[in-house]
């Protein structure tokens, strides 16, 4: 555990520990919903339009075509105090997650990923920054 | 223990609460059975998905602790142009009956539930087809005797 002796460098390490966790966790979340293991499969652009963005969702989507996961959480400048949304704006998007109207998934899988797989995401991301800022 | 105790649990909270609030069991539609509804654009029903993706929780030095945990959405299906009333105090009646789950005590003889991130209910954007389709999900933990 480093040692400070200065409580505002303090707060900035704890800050940035905070916007690390923030940051860890987004991309993991956003990395597993683009997985074929996660998301349901079938041309590969609906795994492909989970973006991550500051605030509310942006409403892009994958071109036709598609067949990657996303990355674009890993560019964002994460701040531990603002939200940040992951979403999916594919007009079928609903139906797919919410509905569970999937054949390559169970029908509860959006629920399994956010109920069961997101805290031990959480947990692990809390894991690494505990060890990368010695806290 | 069976995983048919906890599905049975959950279930039956949720199914009693449907009934009561005047979805017959009839048009309940659930996991491998009854799959396909077959309603006209008039009528109501719902669709209920219960899946258990964790059983145990792994820890240092033993072979884990049961940790069960689930998932259960309902979806609703209401004739479309009739506003949001009829599926929200439906489920609604889901809601109460989950919460009040939680307030009971543990139980010997039966699985004890706790059902928590209800989240819901959500209208979904109407498509082609002749019903509203709101939206009710939840996690749920299950102790069992």
């Amino acid at each position: 555990m480093p040692v400070f002796r200065d409580a505002a460098a303090l707060e900035k390490h704890l800050k940035k520990a905070l916007d690390r966790l923030q940051a860890e966790t987004l991309i993991t979340v956003q990395s597993e919903l683009g997985s074929t293991k996660v998301s349901p499969y079938d041309t590969g652009r609906f795994r492909s339009s989970w973006f991550a963005s500051e605030g509310t969702g942006t409403g892009a989507v994958a071109p036709e075509g598609t067949n990657s996961p996303n990355t674009d959480a890993t560019g964002l400048r994460v701040d531990a105090s603002k939200t940040y949304t992951i979403s999916n704006s594919l007009p079928y998007a609903q139906s797919v997650a919410i509905e569970g109207k999937v054949v390559s998934q169970p029908a509860n899988w959006f629920f399994d990923f956010q109920n069961a797989r997101i805290p031990k995401i959480q947990e692990a991301a809390a894991r690494v920054v505990k060890n990368e800022f010695s806290l | 223990m069976s995983i048919q105790d906890v599905r049975g649990a959950i279930a039956k909270l949720t199914s009693d609460a449907l009934v009561a609030a005047g979805v017959p069991f009839a048009d309940q539609h659930w996991d491998n059975v009854g799959e396909t509804p077959s309603k006209d654009a008039a009528g109501t029903y719902s669709v209920i998905n219960i899946s258990i993706p964790q059983l145990t929780e792994e820890t240092i030095g033993c072979e884990g602790v049961d940790a069960i945990l689930g998932s259960v959405n309902v979806l609703l299906y209401t004739p479309k142009g009739k506003g949001m009333k009829p599926a929200e105090d439906t489920l609604l009646a889901v809601v109460k009956a989950w919460i009040a789950e939680n307030a009971k005590r543990g139980s010997t003889t039966a699985p004890t539930l706790r059902v928590r991130n209800i989240n819901g209910p959500n209208g979904l954007a109407p498509d082609q087809r002749p019903h509203q389709v709101t939206s009710l999900s939840a996690a749920f933990t299950a102790r069992v005797p």
